[in-house]
């Protein structure tokens, strides 16, 4: 077919990384692009703001007012690429902080049941972050590193815990990851199938039998 | 039996869609197995012969029509398993031959159907025809109203917009859409992906992390 047989039920992890690229991100931009009111009354006036950058895939209006160093919102995948040329940096967010990576441990340790209200992108996010971004976080890298394996072994513990409960109706999954849905789904798609097909068999078998008995 | 050829070449399917599956690749269709399924049509002629002889026999009155209703039954049930059986195997070869002609041809050189599939004995006629239509519907879809994307490109969603490149195979001077480039053996190019994902896809050049 068209499409490889590997693609064909879930998305691939570049897939995965190309989704979360489209997330906004504040970023501190190092270059300045807003036109200075003055400038423009001064020689080519109109024409340089209408020849200014337009982006048709994302908002451009924020890169048009970059100003060094006052804090901006642009598209990861744009702040990726200003990073590499050395253009801004990148603000982690909020909670790729020691502190709230620590609390929210704490939090999968006390609640076995259920998992840590962390992004739906956290892994991804991390992943590029650590990787293009190193170094414009406050915290020493690795010991953020440490913490979110930590974390991801924790909710890996839980997602085999749950795994006992598979059956042919449904499942809950608050809270978890699109990285970590993407690794399960062939799994629990496929099981779920085999036990619905299994269930809805034996249901139709019981019923015809039951109207058997009525026509006997 | 009667089923059991087929279920022969049922297993056939089965190890060259592992074959395919491991290998990742999947341009290599083992051979047509022509003897096994020329064998199992004459089965199904032969279960034919048999239906009409019986059918015969019961107008003539020399059956018991409960007898003839079972053995009619069965020969059916018997060419329906035959014709599942073929029509697993052509499927499974159909379908590989599809991801062939979507992964390989129709790339950059639109023209080369035959360069590309070594194996071109491995096929029946019938599938080299398949193979060869099935392409030129390709290149109708991409000629079409959909001109503008690369339909059989890499599937892979564009991370880097410039990326190193080593050359692996000699080329000589190679015209992209963008430029020409000289190809030398062990140079290496600092080129914009988009540029050259038909020749690494080629296997001319390796990407280098």
């Amino acid at each position: 077919m068209s499409l490889p047989a590997h693609l064909q039920e879930t998305f691939s992890p570049e897939e995965i990384q190309f989704i979360v690229e489209n997330e906004p991100i504040k970023i501190f931009p190092r270059i300045t692009t807003r036109q200075l009111a003055r400038g423009r009354v001064g020689s080519v006036s109109d024409k340089s703001s209408s020849n200014q950058w337009r982006l048709i895939t994302t908002d451009a209006n924020n890169l048009n007012n970059m100003v060094a160093m006052q804090s901006t919102e642009v598209t990861l995948w744009l702040a990726l690429l200003l990073k590499q040329q050395n253009k801004c940096s990148i603000i982690a967010p909020k909670w790729l902080t020691i502190k709230e990576l620590d609390k929210s441990i704490q939090y999968e340790k006390k609640y076995l049941d259920r998992f840590s209200s962390i992004p739906w992108n956290w892994l991804v996010l991390c992943q590029l972050l650590f990787k293009r971004a190193s170094d414009d976080f406050h915290d020493p890298v690795h010991e953020l590193r440490s913490r979110i394996q930590d974390l991801r072994e924790i909710r890996q513990l839980k997602v085999l815990k749950g795994l006992k409960h598979l059956n042919n109706s449904h499942l809950q999954l608050d809270n978890i990851s699109i990285l970590e849905i993407n690794e399960l789904r062939p799994f629990i798609v496929g099981i779920m199938d085999k036990l619905r097909e299994i269930h809805s068999a034996s249901e139709s078998n019981d019923s015809s039998q039951a109207n058997e008995d009525i026509d006997i | 039996m009667y089923g059991d050829l087929a279920n022969k070449l049922v297993l056939e399917a089965k190890r060259s869609q592992q074959l395919s599956n491991k290998s990742k690749k999947g341009n290599s269709l083992p051979m047509y197995h022509e003897e096994l399924v020329r064998n199992i049509l004459q089965e199904v002629v032969q279960l034919s012969k048999n239906t009409e002889y019986l059918k015969e026999q019961q107008q003539l009155g020399n059956m018991d029509s409960k007898v003839w209703k079972c053995q009619q039954f069965v020969m059916l049930l018997c060419m329906e398993r035959n014709k599942r059986c073929l029509l697993a195997y052509q499927r499974l070869r159909s379908q590989m031959l599809d991801s062939l002609a979507w992964d390989n041809n129709g790339l950059d050189i639109l023209h080369d159907t035959l360069g590309n599939t070594q194996d071109t004995t491995d096929l029946s006629p019938q599938e080299q025809e398949y193979l060869k239509e099935y392409s030129e519907l390709i290149t109708e879809l991409k000629s079409g109203a959909l001109t503008d994307i690369d339909l059989t490109g890499s599937l892979t969603p564009p991370s880097d917009v410039f990326i190193d490149v080593r050359v692996l195979k000699d080329a000589g001077e190679i015209q992209t859409e963008y430029g020409v480039f000289n190809l030398i053996k062990d140079s290496q190019f600092f080129v914009r992906q988009s540029d050259v994902e038909r020749l690494i896809q080629q296997g001319y050049l390796q990407k280098i992390k």
